[in-house]
C-alpha cells in the first residue's frame, strides 16, 4: 500500500515536471505579470555575452503625444524638458525615470515612466543617430496610466522575414496587444528581438516635493542627442 | 514493488519530456514518403530524376508549401505540351564529327576559332539531355529552342529568327535550320508525331545544371589563388558587393555577436534583423531549397525576397540563376503592449485601517481587480484588423495584367549608378567606394595586374582593372558552361527609413558563348518593399507582370522578349517604397 502511494506521488511529480518542461521558454522570460512598479526585471537581459555594450549609449527616441513635455533626470532632478519627443543616448540595462507633463485633457497631472534598453542596435558607422530605437507613448497609454492602469510596452526589432507590410508613412509604430495571461516579452521575442521596455503607471512619488532616491534608480547617466531623426 | 515500477516509469516519462523539449519535437516530424505508396513504412528520398515529374503540390522535405507563379495567377502561361517533353529518356548519341560545320554563322565560327573553344567530342557519361534523331522536320522549327511564351509578344524566335512563328510555318529541312549551333546535324532534332520540333530533355538535366559554373569564393583572395591560372580568372572587381553580400548570406540566420564583415562591406558587429535583405535565392520559408522551374514553367521554392532569372539554353535546358543579395539597413521597431490593473495605494491604506477581520475578508473579494482585468481583455484584444487597410494597396500596374515595360529615354542616366552597370568594369570612382567598404580593397588596391589565363577558356567579362576582385572559378569543362547568365542586383540606397523610395537595378549579362532564350527575371519582393506602379523600366523589350505573392507583397516578373546573344546584357529598373 505504501508502495502504491509512493508510485502515485512519483507520478504526480513527473506530471508536474512534464508540465514545467512544456513551459521552459516561458520560464526563461524574466518578466512576470506582477512586476514591481519601477523595477524592470528584464533589465538583466541587457548585455548578452559577446556584445560590445559596456559604455555604449544606445540612441533612443521617445515620442509622446503632441503638446506633451518629456524630461529626463540628472542627479535626481528632472531637467531639460522637451516637447513631443526626445532623442537621447541611454546605457544598456540601466533604469531611467522620465517625467511626462502637459498631457492633453489632464492639465497639471504628471506621469513617471521607466525605460530600459535591453539590447543595442548596430547601425552603419555615422548613422547611429539616424536610426534610434523608437518608443512611442500614445495618448491612450497616458490616459490608461492616469486612470490607474499599469502599462507595459516592450519594443522589439522586427524580424524582416516575417514583418507585415504595414505602412510607416504615418510614423505609427506597429503595436500588438498582449492578453492578461500573456507575457509581452515572450510575444515580442516571437515577433523579433526585444530591445527596450517602458512601463508607466499612475503612482506618484510620495514624500512631498522631494522624491525618494530609489525613485530615480540612481539617475544613471545619459546623453542628449541633437539628431534630426524622424521616425 | 509498486514504487519501483512507478519510479522507473516516472524516469522514463521525465526523460521523454526533456528530450522532446530539447529536440523541439523534430522526432515526430514525418519524413518524405514515396507519393506512389504513401503508406509505405520505410520512407524514401525522392529520386532526382523524378523531381520534375512530381506534382507541384507535393511536399518535399524542408519544403512546407509550394508557391508557383502559375498558381498565383499566371493563367496565361503556355500549356505543358509546348515544352520539350521530359518523359523520354535514352542513351544520348555522340556528337557528330562535323560540329564545326561550315553552316555555322560567321560570327560563331570566328568565336570558336578565336577562343579555340574546346567542345567535347563525346557527351558526358551522365547524360544531361537527350536528343533524338530527326527524320523530317516540319512545323514550328523555332520551337527547338524557343517555346511559345504567350505572355505579350514573346515569340518562338530563339535563336533569333526573322520568321514569324505565329503564322503557319513553312516546312523546314534539317539543312536550313536557323542558327542551329550544330547546323544540319540530323542527330539533334526531334520530329514528333504532331510535327512540332523539340529537344527532349532528360529530367535530371535541370538538376545537374545546379552544379554548373560560378562559384564565389567567400574568402579574401590570396596570392596563390590569383596566380593559379589553371581554372581561375579575375572577373569584375565590381562584384565586390556581390561577394560581401554572399558572405552576409552565409551568415544569415546566425546571431552575429563576434563581429565580421557587415553587409555594407565594413567590419564590425551587426545583426541580421536590422537589415532588409532582398535578392538571391534561399530566403525565408524554403530556406536552402533553391528555386526550380518545372517543365510547365511552374516556379517552385520561390521565397519572398528571392530574385532569380531562368533562361533556356540552345541545348534545351532551363537554368535558374540567382542574383546577389542586397542588404539595406532599415530597422523597424514594433511594440507589444500589456495593460494591467494595480491595486490603488489609497485602497490599501483603507484596508489596513480596518481591524475587523470580517470586514477585511469582505474587501478581499477584490471585485475591483476582477472587473478591471475583464474590462481590459475585452477592450484591448490583440487584433490586427487595423492593418487590413494597409494591405489593400492599390497597384496601378494592374494586378494580373500583362503589360509592356516602358523603355529608357536616357539609358546613360540609368547606367549612372556605377561603372558596374555601365561597363562591367570597376572604375576609379568605384575603387574609392570599394576602399571604404570592402576589406579586399585594402588588400588588393595595389597595381598588380590581373593574372588570368583566358586562352582556352570561355571569355567571362575579364576585367582590366587592378585591385579588388572576387575570385570566380568557372567550370567550362562541359557543355553547360557555354550558356551562362549573370544577374546583378543593386539598390540605390544602403540605408532607408519607412517611407523612403529605393530604386533597384537588375543587370543581366550573357557571359556564355551561346545565345540565351526566354530570359525571365523574377523578383519576389520582401514584405517591407512596396512596388511603385509604373516604375518598371527595361533596356530590352520585355513583358512585365505584377502579381500578389500570397505574402502580402508582390512578385515582379520580367520576360525578355528576344534572345540575348553572347556578350549582350540588359538592365531592368524599378522602384519600391520601404514600409
Amino acid at each position: 500500500m505504501v508502495g502504491l502511494l509512493r508510485a502515485t506521488v512519483w507520478f504526480i511529480l513527473v506530471l508536474l515536471a512534464v508540465n514545467f518542461s512544456g513551459n521552459v521558454f516561458a520560464q526563461m522570460i524574466p518578466h512576470t505579470s506582477q512586476p514591481y512598479p519601477g523595477i524592470n526585471p528584464a533589465a538583466r537581459w541587457a548585455g548578452m555575452p559577446g556584445e560590445p555594450v559596456v559604455g555604449y549609449y544606445q540612441p533612443v527616441r521617445i515620442n509622446v503625444p503632441s503638446g506633451s513635455q518629456i524630461a529626463f533626470a540628472v542627479n535626481d532632478r528632472f531637467v531639460e524638458r522637451r516637447e513631443s519627443y526626445c532623442l537621447v543616448g541611454l546605457l544598456l540595462g540601466a533604469n531611467y525615470r522620465l517625467r511626462v507633463t502637459d498631457i492633453k485633457f489632464h492639465t497639471g497631472k504628471e506621469l513617471f515612466p521607466s525605460v530600459t534598453v535591453l539590447q543595442r542596435t548596430y547601425p552603419p558607422k555615422g548613422n547611429e543617430i539616424d536610426y534610434p530605437i523608437q518608443i512611442d507613448l500614445t495618448h491612450e497609454d497616458l490616459e490608461l496610466a492616469l486612470s490607474g492602469r499599469f502599462v507595459t510596452r516592450v519594443i522589439y526589432l522586427e524580424n524582416p522575414q516575417s514583418a507585415l507590410p504595414v505602412s510607416g508613412d504615418l510614423g505609427q509604430q506597429p503595436s500588438t496587444e498582449a492578453q492578461p495571461n500573456e507575457n509581452p516579452l515572450q510575444i515580442a521575442h516571437s515577433l523579433g528581438k526585444p530591445v527596450a521596455i517602458i512601463q508607466l503607471g499612475g503612482r506618484v512619488p510620495s514624500g512631498g516635493n522631494q522624491a525618494p532616491t530609489y525613485f530615480f534608480h540612481g539617475s544613471p547617466p545619459w546623453i542628449a542627442l541633437n539628431g534630426t531623426s524622424k521616425n | 514493488m509498486y514504487h519501483q515500477i512507478g519510479r522507473v516509469s516516472c524516469f522514463v516519462l521525465f526523460f521523454w519530456a526533456v528530450f522532446s523539449v530539447l529536440l523541439g519535437g523534430s522526432c515526430l516530424r514525418q519524413p518524405y514518403h514515396n507519393p506512389a505508396d504513401p503508406f509505405a513504412s520505410t520512407p524514401v528520398a525522392p529520386p532526382d530524376n523524378q523531381v520534375a515529374n512530381l506534382p507541384h503540390q507535393h511536399i518535399y522535405p524542408n519544403q512546407h508549401q509550394t508557391t508557383s507563379i502559375q498558381q498565383a495567377g499566371y493563367s496565361s502561361l503556355p500549356p505543358a505540351g509546348n515544352f520539350p517533353n521530359s518523359a523520354n529518356t535514352g542513351t544520348p548519341t555522340a556528337l557528330p564529327n562535323n560540329y564545326r560545320n561550315t553552316n555555322l554563322p560567321q560570327n560563331r565560327q570566328n568565336q570558336f576559332a578565336h577562343n579555340e573553344f574546346n567542345l567535347p567530342t563525346t557527351l558526358p557519361a551522365t547524360p544531361k539531355y537527350e536528343i533524338q534523331q530527326l527524320t523530317s522536320v516540319s512545323g514550328a522549327v523555332q520551337n527547338n529552342y524557343r517555346y511559345n511564351n504567350s505572355l505579350n509578344n514573346r515569340q518562338n524566335n530563339f535563336p533569333a529568327n526573322s520568321a514569324n512563328p505565329t503564322s503557319t510555318p513553312p516546312n523546314y529541312s534539317p539543312s536550313n535550320l536557323p542558327n542551329n549551333p550544330w547546323g544540319n546535324s540530323p542527330n539533334y532534332l526531334l520530329n514528333n508525331s504532331s510535327g512540332d520540333v523539340s529537344i527532349n530533355r532528360h529530367s535530371a538535366a535541370r538538376r545537374n545544371s545546379n552544379q554548373e559554373v560560378l562559384q564565389v569564393s567567400l574568402q579574401s583572395p590570396q596570392p596563390s589563388d590569383v596566380s593559379d591560372n589553371s581554372s581561375s580568372i579575375m572577373v569584375d572587381p565590381s562584384l565586390k558587393e556581390l561577394g560581401a553580400n554572399v558572405i552576409a548570406e552565409a551568415n544569415e540566420g546566425k546571431e552575429i555577436f563576434n563581429g565580421g564583415l557587415r553587409p555594407d562591406g565594413s567590419f564590425g558587429f551587426w545583426r541580421q534583423e536590422e537589415y532588409l535583405a532582398d535578392g538571391g535565392d534561399g530566403n525565408g520559408t524554403y530556406g536552402n531549397a533553391k528555386v526550380a522551374v518545372d517543365s510547365d514553367w511552374t516556379v517552385r521554392n520561390l521565397d519572398t525576397g528571392d530574385t532569380v532569372a531562368h533562361y533556356d539554353t540552345v541545348d534545351g535546358r532551363t537554368v535558374v540563376e540567382a542574383s546577389n543579395q542586397v542588404h539595406i539597413y532599415a530597422p523597424r521597431f514594433g511594440a507589444v503592449r500589456k495593460i494591467e490593473g494595480v491595486i490603488n495605494t489609497d485602497h490599501l491604506t483603507s484596508l489596513s485601517a480596518i481591524n475587523q477581520q470580517e470586514r477585511t475578508n469582505t474587501n478581499k473579494s477584490a471585485e475591483n481587480t476582477k472587473r478591471t482585468e475583464q474590462g481590459l481583455i475585452a477592450g484591448y484584444t490583440r487584433s490586427r484588423a487595423d492593418l487590413e487597410g494597409v494591405r489593400s494597396r492599390v497597384v496601378g500596374a494592374g494586378v494580373g495584367a500583362s503589360q509592356n515595360v516602358g523603355g529608357y529615354s536616357n539609358f546613360e542616366g540609368v547606367m549612372s549608378y556605377s561603372d558596374v552597370l555601365r561597363s562591367r568594369k570597376f572604375g576609379s570612382a568605384e575603387i574609392i567606394h570599394l576602399a571604404e567598404a570592402c576589406q579586399n580593397a585594402r588588400e588588393w588596391q595595389g597595381t598588380e595586374g590581373v593574372k588570368i589565363n583566358a586562352s582556352y577558356r570561355t571569355p567571362m567579362s575579364v576585367s582590366v582593372e587592378e585591385g579588388v576582385g572576387q575570385l570566380f572559378k568557372i567550370d567550362d569543362s562541359g557543355v553547360a558552361s557555354r550558356s551562362k547568365l549573370r544577374l546583378i542586383k543593386v539598390a540605390s540606397k544602403k540605408s532607408a527609413k519607412s517611407g523612403d523610395i529605393i530604386e533597384f537595378t537588375l543587370r543581366f549579362d550573357n557571359l556564355g558563348t551561346e545565345p540565351l532564350g526566354n530570359i525571365t527575371v523574377i523578383d519576389n519582393l520582401t514584405t517591407r518593399l512596396q512596388f511603385l506602379p509604373d516604375s518598371a523600366k527595361s533596356s530590352v523589350p520585355s513583358g512585365f507582370l505584377v502579381e500578389s505573392n500570397g505574402a502580402l507583397s508582390f512578385t515582379l516578373r520580367f520576360e525578355v522578349t528576344d534572345p540575348l546573344e553572347a556578350g549582350q546584357f540588359g538592365v531592368i529598373q524599378f522602384s519600391c517604397r520601404v514600409l
